[in-house]
């Protein structure tokens, strides 16, 4: 039984090529911070994203080819999401939900090492993971989420039905946030003192938020203006914390591991 | 009218654009890309598709673009503008019965309000999301462009029901190839020595033909790989029509302009 807070778990980091992040950003190298997130609540804690997947801090060339010249990982095994959970004293074997914002091949850690927990995925966002269009065959990488012995548990929501309380009490609730990939969710979470909003990438970083540069990666431009402007609406409503996807001058400000937000 | 069946490419002068403008990630450098448009000749009626830059830019596109005529540089005579151009095929610009707008981004739309029989085709999409675009699109769409006295007509084209076929006979076939804006749609010339998939910006160049390279500018991406197929399961049914890109500056030399018409 623990209270309700959230940890911002450390993912290590990625090396990027600007243009990544930003539209038309250019080639240049950025670093960008993978974080997961660790929520405790009185029925059952909770997953939200993965980072990594734990290969990358063992063999990272071997599980990803050629990609990792382009797309660098700096991460350790006690950075994956399953020992970083375990650094908080929590059994992995005592999470209920690992719930996934996406699949891309930097948010997939967690599939698979929490081995009691429901894995809440959007359903379109497994299928087209399966079958990407060209130019997303190389973020989806199947040997991270075609895996045996997955407890799937899909969710369809759409547009006009946004939103899935994990325990129906209104605290935490993934919200649908596509454009940046097709079934894209996010994490509202009414804390007592600092409710939060964890954007994934639905938001980046700082600049998309505040709508100065189009991301470097979106399948659907107007869903991700759609869904930017859908999560503020809980920042507001909330008097909400936003956090983002891969933004490092960010990720230098907030609370991680042990302490939390509550 | 006893015209036959032809399709006349029209120049319309050129852009320099930013090489990321067609190509994802293209960078900052200068590109040059041609903006044509299209004169067919149909027993039924004339018919242009696409339009290129209003005849304004010719004559002052800072004034008439603002700073975006900074990044889109035009090299256009006022010679060169669709209703000149049809003009000098010694059509009666009055006599165009039909315009067929590719979609209203600022270099598509030089047809409108200079052919004042003709009925004009467009996507409802996209005459609404011109009129509403969101902050990234909303450069791209100029109201001084599409606000004029037109007649239009609304097209409901969807992935269900894609085609609209123009004269019932099959020549002229408007398909819905969204992707690069709301509601682009392309044409299928079925001329009966060369068949044409005219793209527009569903495909603006070989590159994106081959799928080497996204374009660089899209608000679906998924559905600009739709489109394409599309466009390629037509080009296989016509027995290999030849696809004329929307902005390819290599393949523009290859083709025939002007009075030297595909029939």
């Amino acid at each position: 039984m623990s209270d309700l807070a959230v940890h911002v778990l450390d993912g290590g980091t990625l090396d990027v090529p600007r243009q990544a992040i930003y539209h038309h950003g250019g080639p240049e190298s950025l670093v960008i911070p993978v974080p997961s997130f660790l929520i405790r609540h009185p029925k059952g804690d909770i997953v939200f994203e993965g980072g990594n997947p734990r290969e990358l801090a063992e063999d990272a060339r071997g599980y990803w080819g050629d990609l990792v010249d382009a797309v660098t990982p700096d991460m350790g095994v006690s950075q994956h999401v399953r020992s970083q959970v375990e650094a908080l004293d929590v059994d992995p074997a005592d999470i209920r939900y690992v719930l996934h914002s996406h699949l891309h091949m930097d948010h997939t850690g967690a599939i698979g090492h929490f081995p009691n927990a429901s894995e809440v995925v959007h359903r379109q966002e497994l299928a087209y993971a399966y079958a990407p269009d060209w130019f997303s065959d190389f973020v989806y990488k199947r040997p991270d989420f075609d895996r045996e012995g997955i407890n799937w548990e899909f969710v369809d929501l759409i547009e006009e039905a946004p939103e899935f309380d994990v325990y129906g009490d209104g605290v935490v609730k993934l919200v649908f946030t596509p454009g940046h990939s097709v079934g894209h969710m996010s994490l509202v979470v009414e804390l007592e003192d600092q409710p939060l909003v964890i954007a994934g990438d639905a938001i980046d970083a700082k600049p998309h938020y505040e709508e100065e540069v189009m991301p470097g990666w979106y399948l659907d431009g107007p869903a991700n203006v759609r869904s930017v402007h859908r999560l503020k609406r809980y920042e507001e409503n909330l008097a909400a914390f936003t956090i983002f996807g891969h933004d490092l001058e960010q990720y230098g400000t907030l609370r991680t591991g042990a302490d939390a937000y509550t | 009218m006893s015209d036959d069946l032809a399709v006349h490419i029209i120049d319309g002068g050129t852009m320099v654009v930013p090489r990321q403008g067609i190509f994802q990630n293209g960078g900052p450098e200068d590109l040059v890309i041609p903006v044509p448009s299209f004169l067919i000749r149909h027993p039924k009626g004339h018919v242009v598709f696409e339009g290129g830059n209003q005849l304004d830019v010719a004559a002052d596109p800072r004034g008439y673009w603002g700073p975006i005529a900074d990044v889109f540089k035009v090299h256009m005579e006022p010679e060169q503008h669709v209703r000149a151009q049809v003009e000098a095929l010694d059509v009666d610009p009055e006599e165009v019965r039909y315009v067929i707008v590719s979609h209203l981004h600022l270099d598509h739309t030089g047809s409108i309000g200079h052919f004042p029989n003709a009925e004009f085709l467009i996507h409802r999409k996209e005459w609404e999301y011109a009129h509403g675009p969101e902050w990234f699109s909303a450069g791209v769409y100029m109201p001084q462009d599409f606000n004029r006295p037109t007649k239009w007509t609304y097209l409901d084209l969807d992935e269900q029901y894609p085609e609209y076929d123009l004269y019932g006979d099959g020549t002229i076939k408007i398909v819905f190839t969204p992707g690069h804006s709301h509601g682009h749609m392309s044409v299928v010339a079925g001329l009966q020595k060369e068949p044409l998939i005219l793209a527009g910006d569903a495909i603006d160049a070989q590159a994106h033909y081959d799928e080497q390279v996204m374009p660089g500018w899209y608000v679906d991406g998924s559905a600009v790989v739709r489109s394409l197929a599309r466009l390629k399961g037509h080009q296989e049914r016509l027995g290999g029509a030849l696809v004329i890109y929307g902005h390819d500056i290599e393949q523009w030399p290859s083709l025939k302009v002007g009075r030297a018409a595909y029939a």
